[in-house]
């Protein structure tokens, strides 16, 4: 997939997504498409893909720390869990839109859960 | 180059494989026609752009060849050197930061299983010099064929 088509891809998933405030686009070019997309809570995931390369990388990241984020830079594709970042888990590729759909699944329903307990 | 040779070289393309690009009218024809210039690339279609009098006299201004085909390589030359300068100094932070070039740093990073290699900054960093360098190449390949 070209740059370009995934930008549409993302940008269509963006516009239909209840937890994404904004998109900001660094780089997109024949090779290379760098974009952060910035959700209602102020945390951000960070888009990385290098069609030449092959390589993708999701990271949600909160307070300047990946808290969440899957990608296939080093090793094959592997999660950096939400309980533990800084391991990294062999898995399955993922789209950027069921990447998020996990950030909306893991980061907003725990975060509502723990205004609920709070209150 | 007359324009009847300009326009038998988009019938007559192979007259010209491999070439950037000829064409334009003549010096006659040229303050009243906008340029032509014929380019493909080997292997590829062929594609002719008209450029606006405006972008003529700007490449003209800008080069001081007043052959439009001649004057679009100096200024695609001039850009793909800028750009090419631009990566460079992009890439110095990466070097210096890691001690090394990027192939010797890819190197590493494929051959050991580090675990500071899977932090954030780490990936972060791998990503964006990696996409720095597919640029870098993208633009040496253009350029060859230009120089």
């Amino acid at each position: 997939m070209t740059p370009y088509a995934l930008l549409n891809l993302i940008v269509n998933v963006c516009t239909q997504s209840p937890i994404v405030a904004a998109y900001a686009v660094r780089t997109v070019d024949l090779d290379v498409l760098s974009l952060r997309v910035h959700l209602i809570d102020d945390s951000f995931i960070e888009v990385f893909y290098n069609d030449a390369t092959s390589k993708t990388a999701f990271a949600l990241i909160v307070n300047q720390q990946r808290i969440y984020g899957k990608d296939n830079a080093k090793i094959g594709w592997h999660v950096h869990p939400l309980a533990s970042p800084l391991d990294h888990v062999p898995c399955n590729p993922v789209t950027f839109e069921e990447f998020l759909a996990e950030v909306e699944l893991l980061h907003f329903s725990s975060s509502a859960r723990k205004e609920d307990a709070s209150s | 180059m007359s324009l009847l040779r300009s326009l038998l070289s988009i019938a007559l393309p192979t007259d010209y494989a491999g070439d950037l690009g000829v064409v334009f009218a003549n010096d006659l024809w040229y303050p009243m026609l906008n340029a032509l210039i014929t380019y493909w690339v080997p292997g590829d279609i062929m594609s002719t752009l008209v450029l606006p009098k405006s972008t003529t006299q700007a490449l003209r201004d800008l080069t001081g060849e007043v052959r439009p085909d001649a004057a679009l390589l100096l200024a695609l030359r001039d850009a793909f050197t800028y750009r090419l300068e631009q990566i460079q100094r992009q890439l110095q932070p990466f070097e210096t930061k890691y001690g090394m070039s990027f192939a010797e740093y890819r190197q590493r990073w494929e051959s050991e299983d580090r675990p500071e290699d899977y932090t954030w900054d780490a990936e972060r960093d791998y990503l964006e010099w990696e996409a720095l360098m597919t640029r870098k190449h993208r633009l040496e390949n253009s350029y060859q064929w230009l120089a």
